[in-house]
């Protein structure tokens, strides 16, 4: 079971096949997830750096 | 007089106004209920049992933050340990007592300004549960209630939103109710006549009255990554209900009182949980157990860690400590961030003078030893950890700070928070003692960070049920911004991506929780 919880969509709860296809759900949801949380990250440091 | 104001101190030089929301250490998590007072920057903790805090801040969003961490931290608090008189435990899988919480308006006299005994509140509690049971169909009883408790205590954002009026869920689950378990029929809707939402309650669906109502003006629904409830008497037994296999199961807090609905079936309770998140919450971090803040917090701590951009993110990791000595002369609380100094090591505390050093409440008994689904769950998580970074993981949050007062329950937090998840693993390799923290950089090192050496896990797409009726194929997008998990009927539709059914937005504000499901047994982990 998978639970993802935003504000814009509130929580949604899946599940998947079994526990080999929830890991692999969870990977790469965790992975976008801090992809997307580490770029914004660096576009604000880009443009601190730029406002320097 | 057992309330006690006191400062949140943010470190000399700490400019951070946004902090994330994560909760290293939490010395005592026995929160009651947090009311939000926006217009005096505070926030009062009701303790449960008689104990009262009044936290002031002096800026709003560090006021918005410690509410948030509370909240969250207080629904694993509840549902694990402290409020359920030690009788549960949760880490990783919950297992839980339902029990009617203490009020704060309920408990606390403010005509006589005194706080009743844990004796007086049990009472209260008794009388209350019956009193719910007894005053069947009286709507006026649970609505005065909580509309006096009202009064600007809570956060506005909790109110249902006027476009989620029309949504409804029903079905059977269990609750507990005076110390009983009843299965019942549940029905939650938004009343018009009275302008609220009410979850009802029946004997059957074929029954015409209400047995009682619980008006969710203002609640919040906790629904938690570790969702293989058990339930057990106050001695710790399994109670013999129908619930031999895997219970799920959802909390609901009220301004009066902490209900745990509990299911055999995962979809009823994604059901519930899917409507009454969405009509009573605004903020869904509200709904984030703090596990999982921290296990997404974790990864991004350890990438900065080996790439030694520690105080990259100044704000990135905010530790709350909230200590409450057993004598509740002194409630220390202090929000430092990681990559600065501690506050408390540096600044003395403004709060009263320290207590003597009485030892802080102990710690919530260890997990069953036959209860494997947490470790082999665990070692899963951990497993992907540990691939992701070479080097161990970083000590908990707070054993550095050196303050001895804290040693015993810091280890407690860290097991909660997944730290201590390597002694349980059979999978983990069993480090050394980790030495105490060293002093964290001041400085940051942009220069070293690089997003792109993250390893990511490749792109995924396959089928996933919502129900068991409901099976679409769904693909995570990361080429767009922000990234989508998108949905659609067939796999051929999303090749043309003609005809999306839903794209759930995987961004920063996205909590992943993982559950695991006690009845399919539980394969080990990868490598």
């Amino acid at each position: 079971m998978i639970t993802l919880v935003n504000p814009a969509f509130g929580t949604k709860i899946l599940f998947a096949a079994d526990e080999d296809d929830v890991e692999l759900w969870l990977d790469c949801l965790d992975d976008t997830i801090l992809a997307d949380k580490l770029d914004d990250e660096a576009v604000k440091r880009k443009a601190a750096a730029m406002a320097l | 007089m057992t309330e006690k104001q006191i400062n949140l101190i943010k470190p000399a030089g700490d400019t951070t106004t946004q902090p994330s929301f994560n909760i290293s250490s939490w010395d005592y998590g026995c929160c009651g209920l947090v009311h939000f007072d926006r217009a005096n920057s505070r926030l009062r903790i009701n303790f449960g049992d008689g104990k009262v805090a009044i936290l002031t801040i002096s800026d709003s969003k560090s006021l918005h933050a410690a509410r948030d961490l509370i909240l969250a931290r207080s629904a694993v608090s509840k549902i694990s340990h402290e409020f359920l008189r030690k009788k549960v435990l949760a880490a990783g899988n919950v297992l839980a007592t339902s029990h009617l919480v203490p009020a704060f308006s309920k408990h606390h006299d403010h005509e006589q300004d005194r706080v009743f005994s844990s004796t007086e509140i049990l009472d209260k509690e008794r009388r209350h549960a019956h009193g719910m049971m007894q005053h069947l169909n009286d709507n006026s009883n649970s609505n005065s209630n909580s509309n006096t408790n009202n009064n600007n205590d809570f956060d506005s954002t909790n109110k249902p939103k006027p476009n989620t009026k029309s949504k409804s869920v029903e079905g059977y689950l269990t609750t507990k109710i005076d110390r009983q378990w009843i299965r019942s029929y549940f029905h939650f809707k938004f009343d018009s006549a009275r302008n609220l939402p009410i979850l009802s309650c029946r004997n059957s669906k074929a029954s015409p009255n209400a047995t009682f109502e619980i008006e969710l003006h203002n609640a919040c629904v906790f629904a938690g990554g570790s969702s293989s409830f058990r339930l057990q008497d106050g001695d710790g037994r399994d109670e013999s209900n129908n619930y031999k296999k895997s219970v799920f199961a959802f909390g609901v807090q009220t301004n009066n009182s902490f209900f745990i609905f509990a299911s055999d079936d995962a979809e009823e309770i994604s059901r519930w949980v899917g409507c009454l998140s969405t009509v009573l919450i605004d903020d869904a971090r509200n709904v984030m157990l703090a596990s999982d803040s921290t296990l997404l917090s974790s990864h991004l701590f350890e990438v900065l860690k080996r790439d030694e951009c520690v105080g990259l993110l100044s704000n990135a990791e905010i530790r709350v400590n909230i200590n409450v000595c057993e004598s509740f002369q002194t409630v220390d609380v202090d929000i430092v961030s990681e990559g600065t100094t501690s506050a408390s090591a540096t600044t003395p505390a403004p709060a009263p003078a320290k207590a003597p050093a009485k030892a802080p409440m102990p710690p919530p008994k260890p997990p069953p030893a036959d209860d494997d689904s947490v470790s082999v769950k665990k070692s899963k998580r951990s497993s992907k950890n540990s691939r992701r970074t070479s080097q161990p993981r970083p000590p908990p949050m707070g054993k550095g700070s050196g303050e001895g007062s804290r040693s015993v329950s810091s280890s407690t937090i860290a097991e909660e928070a997944g730290e201590g998840e390597s002694e349980r693993s059979e999978n983990i390799t069993r480090l050394p003692p980790t030495p105490p923290r060293a002093p964290p950089r001041a400085v940051p090192q942009a220069a070293k960070f690089d997003p792109t050496e993250i390893t990511m896990a490749p792109p995924r797409r396959g089928f996933l049920r919502l129900s068991a009726s409901e099976k679409f194929f769904y693909v995570v997008d990361a080429a767009v911004k922000p990234p989508l998990l998108r949905s659609f009927q067939t796999e051929a539709e999303s090749k043309d991506t003609s005809n999306q059914l839903e794209a759930l937005v995987l961004n920063s504000e996205t909590m992943v929780k993982y559950a695991c499901d006690k009845r399919k047994p539980m394969r080990r982990s990868r490598k």
